[in-house]
């Protein structure tokens, strides 16, 4: 049995991998008993107008336990909220618990290739996810349900779960025309869907529920989703098509550094002059959700040159939804550059909200106002004032902007 | 012969070669493709050549393979035949053991057949891009340092050094070619000299080194 548990395993594993060997994790299992759900649900019905979303799980894949979410409230413009994390930027980290805690989850069990082939109450739940606005719906549960919360690196809270006896969908989904259409194709790579789908102006969230519901792609590869995975497989698939197009662009001419914080998640990003690469540097401090008091801050990086692959080992969905806002951000400006990202978290984020929030916290780093410098000296001097741990710990990390300073390139010598 | 037999013969340049071993082939593009996205090769009555810069202007492939080198060779004009790397990789694996490969180009129809010939002749047939006519100059670089080295040492070399880090050292002495790498996870030394059998000549003007990117040396050995 392992006495001691290397301090940084818990940042590695963001309490998904179960990499300390236990059952569940200690982290988040302290972090539920602690923030428990305030609204208590009696009895074993519920009636509400699920924001239409749907939770996939991950464990014991390929049988997975999935359920749609329902809200205890019947106003449809409130229900779409609790559930569409691109509305939720500004909130506290004690709104956005508490908001998702009142969420609960109508569970069940199921194969993931029975997206092809779908029971009556997999049927039911599918269509509420192929819904644009909130559908009523009616939940019996088996027992009455658990307050309990669940936190995950990538995945928003969710509050209390049960297990479903019967769900009914009271009125129709609302689905529109494109998204019914490539539902029905059945010819159409997963990724040739979510691209239509990300053009035509659906929201990334609203395409990532279709996908882990197993309602795009070819009809042999359809299956349902762990949650988790979708989230990065999106923005992986909508990150490489916009790489095809930003390639294609001009290099930037200047170096600027944009940075934002938000929910004690502190982003600095650097843009070098060059063609297409990306790095991320995340940074635990001590005493955030991952890392304890007196450790050292916990670092992980991950890069990627020109043809937009990894080069680590180690990646998570962080580091995919990082590289797509820088990617969506340099389409905007219609430029290639060097992206050197690193986001650094602090103490006052004490539970892991999921991946939105450095979606939205970077997105909006690049609205600000950049500052400009005329040497990679300064910008890296700057950067190393802007950020909290030592200057030595991190730089050694990074692999970019040494590359930027120290790499010649053949046509000086042309 | 009658008159109305006579045939009127239009001329459109042509290039065909026919090459031993196509999964010879396979691994050439396989190698360059690490590198490249897209090129031209060109065709003279001497031999086809390639070069090219991957897309950061790092690095720079020359190929070049004599008409010597093929079994049949046949090329009437000059000829460019842009070639989009991954599309190329993907026919080019489909080569089998005992396959010839034949590559032709015909003015007339703007397309390189690609056909594998063994048990059964297999044809593809690909859409060129057109890039300007301009080649890529010669880089002009004096170098204080020439090392000739088994291939075999310089790869392992550096494998070695990845495992330590992303950049790597070389630094050529009178005697011996060393191979450093240093970071956050040790320290790796590699001797390449003539005892060791590593080293077939070396000749420096004056002690050097220099740093390189391991992204791009990793890479580029798998050719």
């Amino acid at each position: 049995m392992p006495a001691k548990i290397n301090p940084h395993l818990c940042a590695q594993c963001k309490g998904a991998r179960r990499l300390c060997g236990r059952a569940k994790c200690p982290i988040i299992e302290r972090l539920a008993a602690q923030l428990g759900v305030t609204e208590k649900i009696t009895g074993t019905q519920l009636f509400g107008a699920s924001p239409p979303s749907v939770l996939v799980g991950e464990h014991g894949y390929p049988k997975v336990r999935l359920g749609p979410l329902v809200p205890p409230v019947e106003d449809k413009k409130l229900a779409a909220y609790y559930d569409n994390p691109e509305q939720w930027y500004g909130k506290s980290i004690e709104e956005i618990i508490k908001l998702r805690s009142s969420l609960v989850r109508a569970n069940f069990t199921v194969g993931v290739k029975e997206a092809r082939r779908a029971s009556k109450l997999l049927e039911r739940t599918q269509e509420l996810a192929l819904s644009s606005i909130p559908v009523d719906t009616e939940v019996h549960f088996a027992k009455p349900v658990k307050p309990r919360l669940l936190f995950d690196g990538v995945i928003s809270p969710v509050g209390p779960s049960g297990v479903v006896k019967n769900l009914t969908v009271v009125e129709n989904p609302v689905v529109p025309r494109r998204v019914d259409a490539l539902v029905g194709d059945y010819d159409a790579p997963a990724v040739v869907a979510v691209r239509e789908l990300y053009e035509a102006g659906v929201s990334q969230h609203y395409i990532t529920r279709l996908l882990t519901m197993g309602l795009l792609g070819r009809k042999i590869d359809r299956r349902l989703v762990p949650t988790r995975w979708g989230i990065t497989a999106v923005d992986s698939m909508i990150g490489d098509y916009f790489l095809e197009k930003v390639r294609d662009f001009p290099e930037l001419g200047e170096i600027l550094l944009y940075s934002n914080s938000y929910l004690d998640n502190h982003y600095h990003v650097l843009l070098l002059p060059g063609s297409y690469a990306f790095e991320m540097v995340e940074i635990w401090l001590p005493r955030s959700v991952w890392v304890k008091e007196g450790a050292k801050s916990y670092i992980v990086e991950n890069f990627e040159l020109y043809d937009g692959k990894w080069q680590r080992a180690d990646v998570d969905g962080g580091y995919k939804a990082m590289r797509l806002v820088a990617i969506e951000f340099l389409h905007k400006i219609k430029r290639q550059a060097m992206v050197f990202a690193i986001r650094e978290i602090g103490p006052r984020y004490y539970a892991p909200l999921g991946v939105w929030n450095v979606r939205e916290g970077m997105r909006h780093a690049f609205e600000k106002e950049p500052t400009r410098f005329s040497s990679i000296e300064e910008a890296v001097a700057e950067l190393a004032r802007r950020i909290k741990t030592p200057f030595n710990q991190w730089w050694k990390h990074a692999y970019l902007p040494k590359m930027f300073k120290m790499q010649r390139r053949l046509v000086e010598f042309m | 012969m009658p008159e109305e037999f006579k045939i009127e013969v239009e001329v459109w340049s042509l290039f065909r070669a026919v090459f031993g071993d196509a999964r010879l082939w396979r691994k050439i593009i396989d190698a360059l493709s690490t590198l490249i996205d897209e090129a031209n090769f060109v065709a003279t009555s001497e031999g086809l050549r390639m070069r090219a810069m991957d897309p950061s202007r790092v690095a720079m492939v020359d190929f070049e393979m004599d008409r010597s080198a093929f079994n049949e060779y046949l090329c009437d004009q000059e000829t460019m035949l842009g070639v989009n790397f991954d599309d190329f990789k993907k026919i080019l694996k489909r080569a089998t053991a005992s396959d010839k490969l034949e590559l032709e180009y015909s003015e007339e129809e703007k397309r390189l057949k690609v056909r594998f010939i063994g048990r059964t002749t297999r044809t593809f047939s690909i859409p060129l891009l057109e890039f300007g006519q301009e080649e890529l100059a010669t880089p002009r670089i004096t170098f204080n340092a020439s090392v000739k080295m088994l291939s075999e040492s310089l790869k392992e070399a550096i494998k070695d050094a990845e495992v330590i880090s992303d950049f790597v050292r070389f630094e050529a002495n009178p005697e011996v070619f060393i191979i450093r790498a240093s970071g956050d996870r040790g320290e790796v030394e590699v001797k390449i000299d003539m005892a060791g059998g590593g080293l077939l000549s070396i000749d420096v003007k004056e002690p050097s080194f220099a740093y390189y990117s391991l992204s791009y040396l990793g890479e580029m050995i798998k050719a």
